[in-house]
């Protein structure tokens, strides 16, 4: 008896351990990314929320603006959030809301106490300040010190972009930008708001996002989507009279989103529909990131009723660091997906919920200078820091070797993910690439065939297969030759036979 | 070693292959239909081992075998039943063994032409997908002129015959699957009645 309860002991303790040992915890792991198939394969935790912003703190704030009012009287500082539209992060890493329905933005530091508010700002006609009206955008241009730095407001409600110094005092306002062509100028809303390092704002407009100097003079539009394809349109208008042709509504392309400027000088931007929703545009307004359909997957949650529900995403924001690593926010899932410079899905993780690191109705991210990622959520009022993991930061710095061209430091930092992952597609791809560089050719093929990538695959292959005819050109001349020979030999025999039992069948009716 | 002779000039004379066929009904032999059909499964099966990766368009690692099989198999069969139902009523001349074997001889370039392609393709690349698609389009194309040429020459049809019978037993396949998929949800409805009537039952005389 005793001895038996010796082993149950055992036993137990071993459970433990192992239980404590395995240290990727996959299985409770909601982080996945997608093959070429388009399922979704889980992968190691790899952003975990480490920070939930609620309820902010505006005791100080407040008591520093009745110390500031002359009557000493106390302001009412709402401390919620009401259906906040936009967050930015400065470069001190000071966070900024646009409270959409609180009419306001708040200046938070990454505790959640409130710095400044910003309720109005400039005079109406009569010169009493003018309240903002459900301001849906901030961006902050930092200055050499924080008393520096200007705040810029898109106050959608009121039509125009506001700017701000640090203490809350006017800047500069801009209406309507002049120049401005009358059919554009009738719909005016600016909804998101970016200022380039050239002192040029960006305004969200549509399927293009509207170029303004700092004279408030209309400078263009750049970025413009395509007009997607439709067949209905090029029947009518090959075979439609003029009337038909006339009464076609113009084609429209996909309206973007979000956009935003990255410290690389990239403007990223996401199309809120269809394939190709991310969009990467250089210095004239080009799209130069690759196409493919990012976010479409058939699965991603293990324990929901339909696990094989189709994701078909549609992306509300989007945040690029300085390597050129994006990351989008879908606002019907909830999930934020993280690429590579060439659209390579590393991770995909959040999802819709209540919970800790899900969302209710997610409307924009946003990265700090530690690289985490802030989540804003609309309906559930609410900011969530995510802090990468080790996996995570693991395979970023590999992906930064490798675009520095540090492989073997990169092929270090590919292993060590392996060891966590082993079926990371990223790493083998990583890998593969490595010894294609090495001109291992058929160890890179592995890789690749590993990393599910076809055309990867593919080069590997067409070296190697250059490599033997390099070597063994005559003999494999020799050999091909000979098949040919042989086959073509077969066939006629065969043919010749076959004619004669035909002929047989046709006049003896015997085979 | 005759059907061997037979599949020979099924490929090089169709017309005489599938007369013969008809006109040799007293010698008939199942042995060539069960032999072209597990070929038929293991052509499929090495295609999908040996074709080269790049190439394949079912990964070794995801291969459902089984269901490969079915793939194959279900729809040669309800075609045969589908044809067979249409020409019986259609003033057809064969037999339902008779229009089975010639559907089996019918599939032999599908064989003779898959195997060695997916050695080949050991060869060929991504870029190369082009040829390979080709090539194995051409064996089912090859596989689809001779199920109308049995179709034809078996029952002494004409062109335009062939083609309305064609279209009736593509119509019939469709009804078939239809009226055994309602079965079968039917059915499947009725065992889990009684299932639930049976827990309900040992719950009551348990408790």
């Amino acid at each position: 008896m005793k001895k038996r309860f010796k082993t149950c002991a055992a036993i137990a303790m071993a459970a433990i351990t192992f239980s404590l040992c395995s240290v990727p915890a996959l299985a409770d792991s909601k982080n996945f990314v997608i093959n070429t198939e388009g399922s979704a394969l889980p992968i190691p935790e790899t952003y975990t929320v480490t920070k939930v912003i609620k309820s902010l703190d505006a005791t100080e704030y407040s008591k520093k603006l009745a110390a500031d009012s002359e009557g000493g009287e106390s302001a009412n500082v709402k401390v919620g959030f009401n259906q906040p539209q936009d967050i930015f992060i400065d470069k001190r890493d000071y966070i900024y809301v646009a409270d959409t329905e609180n009419n306001r933005v708040v200046k938070l530091d990454n505790n959640g106490k409130i710095i400044l508010e910003i309720t109005s700002a400039f005079e109406d006609g009569s010169g009493n300040p003018l309240a903002l009206s459900k301001p849906r955008g901030v961006f902050v241009e930092n200055g050499e010190t924080e008393a520096e730095d200007i705040i810029w407001i898109a106050d959608t409600g009121n039509k125009r972009i506001v700017g701000l110094t640090a203490n809350g005092e006017n800047y500069l306002e801009y209406g309507k930008p002049n120049q401005l062509n009358s059919a554009r100028a009738k719909t005016f809303d600016v909804e998101k708001i970016y200022k380039n390092d050239k002192g040029y704002m960006f305004a969200l407009k549509g399927d293009s996002l509207m170029k303004i100097d700092e004279n408030n003079v209309f400078q263009g539009m750049i970025g413009t989507a395509e007009v997607e394809f439709s067949f209905m349109r090029f029947v009518v208008k090959t075979f439609g009279t003029q009337a038909q042709i006339k009464s076609l509504e113009e084609g429209r392309a996909i309206p973007y989103s979000n956009f935003m400027i990255a410290k690389d000088g990239n403007t990223y931007g996401v199309l809120s529909e269809g394939s190709d929703q991310i969009r990467r545009l250089n210095s004239t307004g080009d799209n130069n990131y690759p196409s493919g359909s990012y976010g479409y997957a058939n699965y991603y949650d293990v324990n929901s009723a339909d696990p094989y529900t189709p994701i078909e995403p549609r992306f509300v924001d989007v945040t690029a660091n300085e390597r050129g690593i994006v990351s989008v926010l879908c606002g019907d899932t909830g999930l934020i997906y993280q690429y590579d410079k060439e659209g390579n899905l590393l991770a995909a993780f959040g999802g819709k919920g209540k919970k800790k690191g899900t969302f209710e109705t997610p409307t924009s991210l946003a990265l700090d200078s530690k690289e985490r990622i802030y989540v804003l959520d609309g309906t559930g009022a609410n900011i969530q820091i995510f802090e990468p993991t080790q996996f995570i930061e693991l395979v970023h710095e590999a992906i930064n070797h490798q675009l520095d061209g540090e492989y073997s430091e990169a092929q270090e930092k590919w292993e060590q993910i392996l060891k966590i992952d082993s079926g990371y597609f990223l790493a083998h791809k990583g890998i593969g690439k490595i010894q294609y560089r090495e001109e291992d050719y058929s160890a890179a093929m592995d890789s690749y065939e590993l990393a599910e990538d076809k055309t990867g695959y593919s080069e590997a292959f067409s070296e190697a297969r250059h490599e033997i005819f390099r070597n063994y050109f005559f003999w494999l001349i020799v050999v091909i030759v000979l098949i040919i020979f042989g086959i073509g030999k077969l066939f006629v025999t065969i043919k010749r036979r076959a004619d004669k039992w035909a002929f047989n069948i046709e006049m003896k009716g015997e085979l | 070693m005759k059907s061997l002779k037979l599949a020979a000039v099924t490929i090089f004379h169709p017309m005489v292959a599938f007369r013969f066929m008809k006109r040799d009904r007293t010698k008939f032999n199942y042995t060539p239909i069960v032999v072209i059909l597990l070929l038929m499964l293991f052509t499929k099966i090495f295609s999908i081992f040996v074709t080269h990766y790049p190439l394949a368009t079912v990964t070794t690692r995801n291969a459902n075998v089984v269901m490969e099989c079915a793939i194959m198999i279900v729809p040669i069969i309800s075609w045969v039943v589908a044809s067979y139902a249409m020409t019986t009523i259609l003033s057809g001349e064969v037999m339902f063994r008779e229009c089975l074997l010639a559907c089996c001889y019918s599939l032999v370039p599908y064989i003779v032409i898959q195997i060695p392609l997916s050695i080949l393709t050991n060869v060929m690349e991504e870029s190369q997908a082009t040829y390979f698609n080709v090539i194995s389009n051409f064996s089912l194309l090859f596989v689809l002129l001779l199920l109308f040429i049995n179709l034809k020459e078996m029952n002494n049809y004409t062109m335009a015959k062939t083609f309305g019978i064609i279209f009736l037993s593509l119509f019939t396949m469709i009804l078939l699957w239809a009226s055994i998929s309602l079965v079968f949800a039917l059915s499947m409805r009725f065992v889990s009645f009684v299932s639930e009537i049976v827990t309900e039952i040992s719950f009551r005389l348990n408790y």
